[in-house]
């Protein structure tokens, strides 16, 4: 199945990785994504799927939307 | 004393009085500084009830302890005074290096009364403060007023003043320091306005501040730096790479960025973000506070057939405030007015969020255009100048954006389409998205803020920990966490941005153990945590109880029906609404307030306060 995977900026421009759709098996999480990725495995990042706080435990559905960040800071 | 330096700097603006006055240690120590002493000098001394403009009204500008000590990001200040926006207290709070020199200069904080009969300017030296005469600085701009009162005093003084909306009493007018800095919120320019004080200049000798343990503050300094440092060897620090700029492109993704007056969340121009074209297109270098190993500000340059104009900034509150929320794609024109707010003396977001408003106005037919004098239609960077420009000076319907989106609502017969909380613009976070902020907008004691409780570290920035934004239940107590954790942090001096990454328990009670170990070497103090927490408290409910005294009830504790009752349309958090009244209730409960948001006896007594 496929799911569509965006990361933040630092990710985007200091990460090995890059955005865009991915190809998983059917019965992938959140975590098989993430290493699908080759984000590095310490996990300094964050990831939401479809804007909810997930695990890496979290089984993945066709369609959905993961978004890998870092903590960051606004204001 | 140490950290502070016991000494507060009085001034009568109508008697023209100026004189030292010693700063009880006791008073320090449960109030801490900054906020702390400020709510407890207004307390003490002036009526809540007083118009805002009037002589009446007090201003206190007061540094933390740790400001001006070499602590991480330790520079910053509060300006503290009733608001002409809100009529509810207000807390302004800026870095830069102002706070810095005043600490140096030997003074914890300086608190202003009355009004000068004509324009004057406070210069203050170890020793030696006087009023003189600003009637050659009146009607210039802030960059203008600081280089001549930089010429006229020492090129190495540091300069907080208000430019032309201040003195024509915008009722979010700012104060700056270092031009670029900016006390932005509530109008605490419009307040110097009205006292004619144009501008305040201090000089120090001192080249530190003396610290009660040297050695210990050097210890914990070095290992709360070494651990940052490695910390961003590993992971490239975004706040140092893109200002907050790249939290756009963030809240964007978290279905966050209030999109047309507050209507949505999606804005198609941002999807994956700003920052890229911002350093392509804008950016110039990197600043920092004096202190600061994070260096977030932007120098930055927007290019006009007249020239080239540079400045500071945006911060991500003002690309929300004059960008997505007025649908305005485009990043020059954004860059331009964020300068020209700097210039004028002006709250970028009350200034984004009510053109935001006049738009809607505008779009629903509540408002017409000729009123406007010109078009104002949604995405019009043109009229985001212009009116900018217009507001600063309250100039034609400029006079009316003057007075903030609540009263230009109101007089067009929809306050209802204020994107407020007590008559201030809310931030760049969206109550029914993060239901935190929702409470936290509602209860800020300074009205619609997200720097006085910010759940928006933890609901979409994952700093120090991520929690579900959609979740209504804990809500209360993270609430509770992030408004006392602001207070601690503005109390001592300290930036946010620093605090909630490197300072904190990395957990959900955000525990500033790191402040703690600065404080008590640097003041001789001996905090616990405990106690620290507590004076957090203590300064949170004597600002209650200001705002009590001033005539707020709990029905102010409110958010606009866009919030509360209309299903979001769009984004992760599609058919939200903002639950305030549930999260409130436990809320006040939590807070040891009874249920009309008034803080009980018990509380004040256990906490203290009269």
């Amino acid at each position: 199945m496929r799911v569509n995977v965006s990361l933040c900026a630092v990710l985007r421009d200091h990460g090995r990785s890059r955005e865009g759709d991915l190809e998983v098996a059917e019965n992938a999480t959140l975590a098989d994504a993430i290493t699908g990725l080759g984000l590095p495995g310490e996990p300094a990042w964050i990831a939401c799927v479809n804007g909810r706080p997930a695990p890496s435990e979290t089984p993945l559905a066709d369609g959905d939307r993961v978004y890998v960040f870092l903590p960051v800071s606004g204001g | 004393m140490n950290g502070w330096t016991g000494k507060i700097l009085r001034v009568d603006l109508t008697s023209g009085q100026i004189g030292d006055e010693a700063l009880d240690p006791k008073v320090a120590r449960d109030y801490v500084g900054g906020r702390g002493l400020g709510i407890y000098y207004l307390n003490k001394e002036m009526d809540p009830t007083v118009d805002p403009l009037s002589p009446e009204n007090m201003m206190c500008l007061f540094t933390g302890p740790l400001t001006g000590t070499r602590a991480a990001t330790g520079a910053r200040y509060m300006i503290m005074t009733k608001s002409p926006l809100t009529g509810a207290l207000t807390t302004s709070n800026s870095g830069g290096h102002f706070p810095t020199e005043m600490k140096r200069a030997g003074y914890d904080g300086i608190i202003i009364k009355g009004r000068a009969t004509q324009p004057m300017y406070l210069c203050v030296t170890p020793g030696k403060s006087e009023l003189r005469v600003a009637a050659h600085l009146w009607g210039k701009d802030t960059e203008e007023t600081t280089d001549l009162l930089l010429e006229e005093t020492d090129p190495r003084a540091r300069v907080a003043c208000i430019g032309p909306a201040g003195e024509r009493l915008v009722r979010f007018a700012s104060v700056q320091n270092e031009k670029h800095r900016a006390a932005g919120r509530s109008g605490v320019g419009a307040v110097m306005g009205s006292k004619n004080l144009k501008a305040v200049v201090v000089k120090a000798d001192a080249k530190d501040v003396p610290l009660h343990d040297p050695e210990g503050f050097a210890a914990h300094h070095k290992s709360v730096i070494d651990m940052y440092k490695a910390g961003a060897a590993v992971t490239p620090v975004g706040l140092s790479l893109y200002g907050t700029t790249y939290a756009a492109g963030h809240a964007e993704k978290m279905g966050d960025l209030p999109t047309k007056n507050f209507q949505q969340t999606k804005f198609e121009p941002w999807e994956g973000g700003i920052e890229k074209e911002f350093h392509e297109k804008h950016f110039i270098r990197r600043g920092a506070c004096f202190s600061c190993p994070i260096g977030c500000a932007r120098i930055s340059k927007v290019e006009k057939p007249e020239g080239t104009l540079v400045g500071e900034g945006p911060e991500y509150e003002t690309w929300f405030a004059m960008g997505s929320n007025c649908l305005i794609g485009d990043l020059a024109p954004i860059v331009e007015a964020n300068f020209l707010c700097n210039r004028l003396g002006l709250d970028t977001i009350t200034m984004g969020v009510t053109i935001a408003c006049a738009m809607e106005l505008v779009d629903r037919g509540y408002l017409d255009e000729a009123d406007v004098g010109r078009s104002l239609r949604w995405g019009d960077g043109e009229a985001l100048v212009e009116l900018t420009e217009k507001t600063g000076h309250r100039e034609g319907f400029g006079d009316l954006l003057a007075e903030g989106s609540y009263r230009l609502a109101e007089r067009y017969g929809h306050p209802e389409l204020a994107m407020v909380a007590k008559k201030q613009e809310m931030a760049g976070y969206i109550p029914r998205r993060l239901q935190g902020m929702g409470l936290a907008y509602a209860t800020s004691p300074i009205g619609g803020s997200h720097m006085r409780g910010d759940t928006a570290y933890f609901e979409l920035f994952g700093t120090p920990v991520l929690v579900d934004a959609s979740e209504v239940e804990g809500k209360a107590e993270l609430a509770i966490t992030a408004q006392t954790l602001s207070t601690i942090i503005d109390s001592a001096g300290l930036c946010i941005f620093f605090a909630h990454r490197a300072l904190v328990t990395k957990d959900i009670h955000a525990l500033p153990v790191g402040i703690l170990d600065y404080l008590n070497p640097a003041t001789g103090a001996d905090y616990t945590m405990d106690e620290l927490w507590e004076a957090g408290d203590r300064i949170f409910n004597a600002e209650r109880q200001f705002l009590v005294r001033a005539g707020f009830t709990r029905t102010d504790d409110t958010l606009p029906p866009r919030e509360l009752v209309e299903p979001l349309p769009d984004g992760p958090g599609e058919g939200q609404v903002c639950h305030l009244p549930v999260m409130l209730e436990q809320y006040y409960e939590l807070r040891g307030w009874d249920a009309d948001g008034i803080p009980t006896q018990a509380t004040l007594s256990r906490l203290g306060i009269a």
